[in-house]
């Protein structure tokens, strides 16, 4: 028996006009999604509606029994933690520091991390292979190293629902399989839920559990063994697996 | 091993300190031993009457507003440059400085028509224009701020509003008799030494605490680094931040411009150098890092402006100018590119 994690109800999302039509889920812990849809069809609008980041058009999002729209800032990064597809800005940031930062829903003011903190962290940047980066700046590394280090942030936030924007995107192959097997152990061992989108169908396929669809504006949620027998995505995607 | 080296680094910073405060307390028109400069500081009592008073009445005035300014401005620039995360950005260049200068305008070049010569140039009245001309031009960029989500719109139109506000200044000077323009544009200058002892038992609460309350901010401020949709999804409140930030830097900048005068460049170098001595955008070590280099950098401008004319004082503002361009080209070019 999983436990249920998110339940939507009724969502509309986009920007002052709704990119999709009413969407209705019920997600479970251990589960890993994979998004895909089109570009533009509003997979990061989607994302970002879950993540709080902007507000939804209409409906509700319930976090266990939690009225999302009643739950504070800071109540919500204990919840959920999200990686933006792209990194917004540059910094001198360095990679430890960034990675720290996924701790900052647990600390004090300052900021102050305790030994368990510290663990955690180390931990994750080494499960990332970051420890030789941790001392360089954001700027000094490359785009794939910035997304692991997000990435690893995300991880170290410690939160039950992660949400990740084309986690994938700026990846080597190897560096993309390792991570979606990474995230498929992780949602597993700690009953966690990720929600990814991507546009590498068919590695995504491989991990993820439960496919939501972006198709005629309608986000459907199908089953990833379902998907792979029907020619949902050879017609939507032009994609075939065989 | 970071923090090893950070303490190292700090420890450099709090020696050049510490060295230019006793070398700035020695420089002046009379130059006062450094035994006697000790003796001073060790509350002894054989430290002879002229001295004492010098020091008291003159010197460890202007070494203070010299630490406080430019440890306020230099702090000011940081908080700006993070928030529009632009390595411009400064006191200046939300106009908040130009609303100071407003102010000052308004009261130094016009209110000789309402008061007596006297009462428009006392400090405090200064001191209270310079505040409103900062918070004028502070609430007319925080109304824009609340419709405006873009960060870089509302830089644009601080940028708009110094122009106008410049504009107008340059109006009332049109008008105004000779002698309220030249003490204006003396104003402008720059002066570290209008400040009296009484000034300052003001000014450092009121710096102190602003800083103290921006430090306590640090992690918010790391936090919209990376961009503010992350800093939204770590719970920080973006609204509330902005708000205390322009609440915060016009106090800085408000302040330290009507005792002092419009100081330039110190908000632009000063972080840029803590950025570059620490290597880090981390605030927990660049709020402490700026407000020493600021100190440090205000000390040798004051310092400078002492040796090089020796009848007289140079203009602070022309000094941190001279001084602080060429280093912040340095920095630039040594970086090959300026991130916040």
């Amino acid at each position: 028996m999983t436990e249920q994690i998110l339940h939507i109800e009724n969502l509309l999302i986009g920007y002052k006009r709704p990119f999709t039509k009413v969407f209705n889920a019920n997600v479970y812990r251990g589960n890993l999604i994979c998004i895909i849809g089109r570009n533009g069809t509003g997979k990061s609008t989607l994302l970002n509606t879950l993540a709080g980041i902007i507000k939804p058009l209409g409906g509700n999002i319930f976090y266990e029994d939690k009225n999302f729209a009643k739950l504070n800032l800071r109540e919500k990064s204990t919840l959920i933690s999200y990686v933006p597809s792209k990194q917004e800005y540059l910094s001198n940031l360095s990679v430890y520091d960034l990675v720290a930062l996924g701790r900052s829903p647990y600390t004090n003011i300052f900021d102050r991390k305790n030994s368990k903190d510290k663990i955690i962290i180390d931990q994750a940047l080494r499960n990332f292979n970051l420890e030789e980066l941790r001392d360089k700046a954001l700027y000094e590394i490359s785009d794939g190293e910035r997304q692991r280090s997000m990435i690893c942030r995300a991880i170290v936030q410690e939160t039950p629902l992660i949400l990740l924007d084309e986690p994938t995107a700026f990846l080597d192959y190897y560096a993309k399989q390792k991570l979606l097997l990474d995230l498929s152990n992780l949602v597993k061992e700690n009953n966690k839920c990720i929600l990814f989108s991507s546009h590498d169908i068919e590695l995504s396929l491989k991990y993820a559990d439960t496919v939501w669809l972006f198709h005629n504006k309608e986000i459907v949620s199908i089953p990833v063994d379902t998907l792979k027998e029907s020619d949902l995505l050879e017609k939507i995607m032009g994609f075939n697996f065989k | 091993m970071n923090k090893k080296k950070n303490i190292f680094k700090f420890t450099i910073l709090l020696f050049c300190f510490v060295l230019l405060i006793i070398v700035d307390l020695n420089t002046g028109h009379i130059k006062i031993p450094f035994q006697e400069i000790l003796k001073f500081f060790s509350f002894s009592s054989n430290v002879s009457d002229d001295f004492f008073i010098l020091i008291k009445e003159f010197r460890v005035p202007r070494v203070a507003v010299a630490i406080l300014s430019g440890a306020a401005l230099s702090v000011a620039g940081l908080m700006m440059q993070t928030l529009f995360r632009n390595p411009l950005a400064g006191p200046y260049v939300l106009g908040v400085s130009s609303g100071a200068s407003l102010g000052v305008a308004i009261v130094v070049l016009g209110a000789s028509f309402i008061f007596d010569q006297e009462t428009a140039h006392s400090n405090y009245l200064i001191l209270i224009a310079a505040g409103l001309g900062a918070a004028a031009v502070l609430a007319l960029i925080l109304s824009v701020s609340l419709r405006l989500k873009d960060i870089l719109s509302i830089l644009i139109i601080g940028i708009l509003i110094a122009g106008v506000v410049n504009s107008i200044v340059s109006i009332l000077q049109y008008y105004a008799n000779d002698i309220n323009v030249k003490s204006y544009v003396v104003w402008t200058m720059g002066s570290l030494n209008s400040v009296s002892f009484k000034d300052i038992t003001i000014l450092t609460p009121l710096l102190l605490i602003s800083i103290a309350v921006i430090f306590g901010m640090s992690k918010s401020l790391n936090l919209i680094l990376p961009g503010e949709n992350f800093a939204k999804s770590m719970g920080v409140n973006l609204t509330k931040l902005r708000i205390l930030i322009f609440i915060f830097v016009s106090i800085l900048t408000g302040a330290v411009t009507a005792f002092c005068g419009p100081i330039g460049f110190i908000g632009v170098a000063a972080p840029h150098v803590a950025r570059w001595f620490f290597n880090t955008s981390n605030h927990f070590i660049l709020i402490p890092a700026s407000v020493l280099l600021g100190a440090v950098f205000m000390l040798c401008g004051d310092l400078f402006s002492h040796i090089i004319s020796s009848n007289g004082i140079l203009p602070i503002n022309a000094i941190t100018s001279i001084l602080g361009a060429p280093f912040i080209v340095w920095i630039v070019i040594q970086n090959k590119r300026t991130i916040v």
